[in-house]
């Protein structure tokens, strides 16, 4: 919440340096509608339609384009907390720049309606996704965008500062008009008008602030009703898998390889299932990763030529994906609900820790790892084969970091917590701190390496060695062993 | 006390101050015994359930499953149980495979015995097709069967069944009748919880009436009837239980309609 009013204060700084308020009003508008964007894709898209209350809403004698309606007004009262964080902040602080009707009244009004055009917009999306990809692929869709869309919106912020942003300003110079297809610029036109600044088109401008968000909700209204109807009659489930199906290939290789008979193995079946498969797991987890990789791509392509050392951003690439597992231990720590717990409470303390020591390496091997292997095999490819080495030890360091987090960490049995309600729920502190800890941990490991093209050749068979000694202790993980054998699930 | 069945002496049990949800339940259930435990709703069947399988920690009384103390040792207890609850959640996200293995393994049974019990109880169920699907997409009757085909992997000494037969088809429910039948006279004592009386009274060697956290009865079918002065269970299950006559109640519910 801090963050967010931090935001929004420094967004309203900016009106006191931007001479003309139609400027400063379209940048904020346009911030408040990508934060907007950014909540709707993270927690929005699974309060429009959420499978679990199907069962409940489908008897009623209730239109589904009703139902849709009301979920569209539970995410846009959802919206309102984190865009008033950051829109009257920013008011507050333009107000001194350009009075107190403007800053306390006006802006705040139009980041409600800039607010209202994405979800708007994002309901018609949702709504066309629904149609073209029937109600069981449309979750998927949504899952995917969840996962790559925050990526691709802090990717185009990163890469968009270094190009992308002059090259519109530089088409709106050529061809000013363009600027009225720009929905944030239509309510900055209004804002402006407001403070007497002559604006072109304002009459064009103030139809397409006011329209926009009726226009596209109610094109997701008339799109929806079909396929919203047969999603809440039970539709939203793709067809089961036939055949065998008893769980053979690579995973049940490395299970059977990593594990002992058992808990252990049990725990990592149980691990590397829900990671690839439970929703808010999976959207929240490689959400996170996908969107560190961005970041770390960003800053090292971003970069102007040679400002940042190739080799030093490889690395900084991998312990930025490495850094990120204590909050994948937070997420494993949701499971499903209580009652299917049942079975894990016939294990004693014993039983569990070898549970716990299989989930472990399961959630492991199924998320951050897969990611630092990746990384480390594309980025040599991308950056030149000078990086290699260094990616190397970059993604055994990252690894051996990992471990010692999951030793050192004490945090309750993987998958037992019940499910996870919001994403919000899991963010901290703490989380910062560890990400931060991991990545000085990380450069301060790599730091020598730098010293020679060479060097990470004598790290990395240190690396695995010590990475091979924290994976066999891992049987002593500490846990919160508090209830455990009662009723403590 | 037996240590190979169920025995219980004055078992109470109340929660956080409230009144008495068990209040001196006494029972013996030993091997190659179905015992059927009934009575209304809130009449603490579930409590007893959840005591005897280790799962509610503290009450009074003595408790022994299978020769152990579930409120000394539970785990031990849950080694030499299966357990069959009703409305039990189960991991949606694993597929039946996946599921069977999870729950064999954290029972230290072998990859392959879990594999040839999960592969022919899913065949005679007529589900090994469904090995590779998702538990979330199963029907509640298919979900019925994979949880009694977990309960059983372990090869219990012990069964607890609370509504077992619930969301499963006529040819189902004759299966599983036998099943718990051939179970018992294998020398398992089978502990059964139901509402539908006439399975109770068909099934069961031996029925509790349970009633306000008492037993209102117990013997075999046959005793409870000579006792009550004859009748099917279900008229002497509502006349130990029921506040009085059912006819003017539903008057009520129906003058609640018309107005």
């Amino acid at each position: 919440m801090l963050t967010l009013v931090g935001i929004g204060a420094a967004l309203g700084a900016l009106a006191r340096s931007l001479e003309s308020p139609f400027a400063w009003s379209s940048t904020a508008l346009a911030a408040v509608a990508l934060l907007a964007l950014f909540v709707l894709l993270n927690e929005g898209a699974a309060t429009l339609f959420d499978p679990t209350d199907a069962a409940v809403a489908a008897p009623l004698p209730v239109r589904p384009r009703t139902l849709f309606a009301a979920r569209l007004l539970a995410v846009g009262a959802g919206l309102l907390l984190p865009v008033g964080l950051v829109a009257l902040p920013a008011g507050v602080v333009a107000a001194t720049a350009h009075g107190p009707v403007a800053g306390l009244l006006a802006f705040p009004i139009l980041a409600l309606g800039s607010c209202l055009g994405v979800l708007g917009g994002f309901a018609t999306v949702y709504a066309l996704v629904l149609r073209a990809a029937g109600p069981a692929r449309a979750q998927r869709v949504v899952t995917a965008a969840q996962v790559f869309g925050g990526g691709a919106v802090y990717g185009g912020i990163l890469f968009g500062l270094h190009g992308g942003a002059s090259a519109l300003a530089a088409a709106v110079d050529v061809r000013p008009e363009l600027v009225v297809l720009l929905p944030p610029a239509n309510l900055g036109a209004v804002y402006g008008a407001l403070l007497g600044e002559e604006v072109r088109w304002l009459g064009l401008h103030a139809a397409l602030a006011a329209a926009l968000p009726v226009v596209a909700g109610g094109l997701a209204l008339a799109l929806v009703s079909r396929e919203f109807g047969r999603a809440l009659l039970g539709d939203a489930t793709l067809p089961g898998v036939r055949g065998a199906g008893w769980p053979g290939g690579w995973r049940a290789w490395l299970g059977a390889r990593v594990n002992s008979p058992g808990p252990g193995r049990a725990g990592f079946l149980l691990a590397a299932a829900m990671s690839r498969r439970d929703t808010a797991f999976v959207r929240a987890a490689y959400g996170t990763l996908v969107m560190q990789v961005v970041v770390a791509a960003a800053i090292v392509f971003g970069g102007r030529s040679g400002e940042i050392s190739p080799r030093l951003g490889v690395a900084a690439m991998l312990y930025m994906v490495a850094a990120q597992l204590p909050w994948i231990l937070q997420l494993a720590a949701h499971g499903p609900e209580r009652d299917a717990l049942l079975p894990l409470r016939s294990l004693d303390a014993a039983g569990l820790r070898r549970y716990q020591a299989g989930a472990l390496r399961g959630l492991v091997l199924g998320t951050a790892a897969p990611f630092l292997l990746l990384a480390a095999v594309l980025m040599p490819a991308l950056l030149g084969l000078e990086t290699a080495l260094d990616a190397v030890l970059a993604a055994c360091i990252g690894l051996v970091m990992i471990l010692v987090f999951a030793r050192r960490m004490t945090f309750p049995a993987l998958f037992t917590q019940g499910p996870m309600r919001r994403n919000a729920t899991t963010q901290g502190l703490g989380q910062v701190w560890a990400f931060a800890l991991g990545m000085a941990g990380g450069f301060l490991l790599h730091l020598p390496f730098f010293l020679h093209p060479l060097a990470p050749l004598v790290g990395i068979p240190v690396a695995l060695l010590v990475a091979g000694r924290l994976v066999r202790s891992l049987d002593d993980v500490r846990l919160k062993r508090r209830g455990w054998a009662g009723a403590g699930l | 006390m037996d240590g190979a069945g169920i025995e219980v002496r004055g078992l109470r049990k109340r929660y956080a101050g409230g009144p008495w949800v068990l209040d001196g339940i006494d029972l013996s259930v030993a091997p190659g015994t179905i015992q059927g435990f009934i009575g209304p709703n809130g009449a603490g069947k579930s409590t007893t359930v959840k005591i005897l399988c280790g799962l509610i920690p503290d009450f009074e009384g003595e408790v022994r499953v299978a020769g152990c103390d579930p409120r000394v040792d539970p785990v031990e207890v849950k080694r030499h149980i299966g357990l069959v609850p009703e409305n039990a959640a189960l991991f949606d996200a694993l597929t039946v495979a996946e599921f069977l293995l999870f729950v064999g393994r954290l029972k230290e049974v072998d990859d392959d015995v879990i594999r040839r019990r999960g592969q022919t109880f899913l065949e005679v169920f007529e589900l090994a097709d469904r090995l590779g699907a998702r538990i979330g997409e199963l029907s509640k009757g298919m979900r019925q069967k994979v949880l009694l085909t977990s309960a059983l992997l372990h090869d219990p000494r012990i069964l607890f069944l609370d509504e077992p037969l619930s969301g499963l088809d006529v040819n189902a429910s004759i299966l599983i009748k036998d099943l718990v039948r051939r179970l018992a006279d294998e020398g398992r004592a089978v502990f059964y919880c139901s509402h539908v009386m006439d399975v109770v009274e068909r099934v069961c060697d031996r029925i509790a009436i349970v009633d306000d956290g008492k037993v209102a009865a117990e013997g075999t079918f046959d005793e409870i009837q000579a006792r009550r002065g004859g009748g099917s269970l279900e008229r002497i299950f509502a006349d130990l239980t029921s506040e009085g006559d059912v006819a003017p109640r539903v008057d009520r519910l129906i003058e609640a309609l018309d107005s």
